[in-house]
C-alpha cells in the first residue's frame, strides 16, 4: 500500500527543529551530562508561549481546508485532513480563554500543531510555531504564575526561554478536556 | 450475468461502492445510504404538521445548525427502515454520491460525543461528509409519525 500523499504545506517537527537550528535561534540549548531534558515545541497562542512536548507532536501543518462538524462546542473548529486522516482542529485560544494578539496575528494562515495522546489526536490552532527547545529538569518550575482556571489544569511546568516565559502543556489533559462528550 | 469482475480462487469480490444521498445543511454535509430512500420531493411549505410540523425528522435541528444558515427551501426524503417509514427534512441541495467503502472512516476519538448520530465520515472533494446512522434517526423520530407499513417486496 502506498504512503498517503503529504501536503507540501505540511512540515514535520524535525523540519521545524532543523530550520530553527539553521537560523541559529537561541531555542536549542545543550544540557549537562546525565541531566534529563525535555524537548518541547514552542508555540504562541495570543500573547502566551506554550511548550508542547515533542513526544506528543505528530506534525505541524497549515489548516486551510476545515470542515465544520455538527454538534460540537465552539472550540472545535472542524476537521482537517492530515496525511489522509481526519483530525479535529481545536481553537486553542478559545479553549484556554486566551486573548488573541490582533497586532501580531494579522497573518490569516492557520497553523496547527498536530498532537496525540493515547487514542486521541487533534490539531491545535496557534498563531506561531517557534522551533524546538531543550529544557533541563533544573529549568522546570511548578507553574506558580498560572492562575487562570482554564489554563491551570493543562499546564504542568513553567520555564524561562530567553526573556519569555514558556508554559509546558500536559497534552493528555488538554485533549481530554477538549474532547467532545 | 454478474456485473462484478471475475475473481480467482480464495479472492473476494470487490465490495461495490457505497451509494449515498448527500445533502448540505448550512456548513455541514451529511449523507444517507441511498438504498433506504423511497421517495424524494420538495418540502410543501403549506403543510403544517407534516413537512413543517413535529412529525418529521428535521436534520437542521438535529444537527444543531444555526437556523439563519439553513436555506428555506428543503427536500423531504422518505426512508424505508425495515418496513418502517420515516420522513426526513433535508437541505435544499441534494446529490447522489458514490464512495468506496475503504474511504469511510470512523469519527476521531476526540469527537466521540457526536459519534452516536453518525456511522462514520468520508472525504469527498476535499471536505468531509458525515454518514448518518438511520437507526439513530429512527430513535429520534417523533413517534406520532412513525407508522409500520408492509415492506414493498412482501
Amino acid at each position: 500500500m502506498s504512503e498517503p500523499a503529504r501536503s507540501e504545506r505540511q512540515l514535520t517537527a524535525d523540519a521545524v527543529s532543523a530550520a530553527a537550528t539553521a537560523r541559529g535561534e537561541a531555542g536549542v540549548r545543550p544540557t549537562g551530562p546525565g541531566e534529563r531534558s525535555t524537548s518541547v515545541v514552542r508555540i504562541r497562542v495570543g500573547e502566551v508561549w506554550l511548550g508542547v512536548p515533542c513526544a506528543a507532536v505528530e506534525t505541524i501543518c497549515v489548516a486551510n481546508e476545515v470542515t465544520a462538524v455538527p454538534r460540537t462546542p465552539p472550540h472545535v473548529l472542524g476537521l482537517i485532513n492530515v496525511q489522509g486522516r481526519a483530525v479535529p482542529l481545536v481553537d486553542l485560544a478559545r479553549y484556554l480563554g486566551l486573548t488573541p494578539a490582533p497586532d501580531r496575528d494579522a497573518d490569516d494562515s492557520k497553523r496547527a500543531i498536530v498532537v496525540t495522546a493515547g487514542e486521541m489526536r487533534a490539531g491545535l490552532l496557534c498563531a506561531q510555531v517557534c522551533g524546538i527547545v531543550e529544557l533541563g529538569q533544573a529549568e522546570l518550575r511548578p507553574p506558580h504564575s498560572v492562575t487562570d482556571p482554564q489554563l491551570k489544569p493543562v499546564v504542568v511546568h513553567e520555564a524561562d526561554v530567553g526573556e519569555r516565559l514558556c508554559l509546558l502543556v500536559d497534552v493528555a489533559a488538554l485533549l481530554e478536556g477538549a474532547r467532545v462528550r | 450475468m454478474s456485473a462484478e469482475p471475475a475473481t480467482g480462487p480464495g479472492e473476494r469480490a470487490p465490495r461495490p461502492p457505497l451509494l449515498l444521498l448527500a445533502t448540505t445543511i448550512g456548513p455541514v454535509t451529511v449523507a444517507l445510504e441511498a438504498g433506504l430512500v423511497v421517495s424524494l420531493r420538495a418540502a410543501d411549505p403549506g403543510a403544517p404538521g407534516a413537512d413543517n410540523g413535529p412529525g418529521i425528522v428535521d436534520l437542521a435541528a438535529l444537527l444543531g445548525v444555526d437556523a439563519a444558515l439553513v436555506a428555506p427551501e428543503a427536500r423531504v426524503a422518505e426512508l424505508d427502515l425495515d418496513g418502517e417509514r420515516l420522513r426526513v427534512r433535508l437541505g435544499r441541495r441534494v446529490e447522489l454520491r458514490s464512495v468506496p467503502w475503504h474511504a469511510v472512516d470512523p469519527l476521531p476519538a476526540m469527537l466521540a460525543g457526536v459519534g452516536d448520530l453518525f456511522l462514520g465520515l468520508a472525504l469527498l472533494d476535499g471536505r468531509y461528509l458525515f454518514l448518518l446512522d438511520p437507526d439513530r434517526l429512527r430513535d429520534r423520530a417523533p413517534t406520532v409519525f412513525r407508522s409500520n407499513v408492509e415492506p414493498a417486496h412482501a
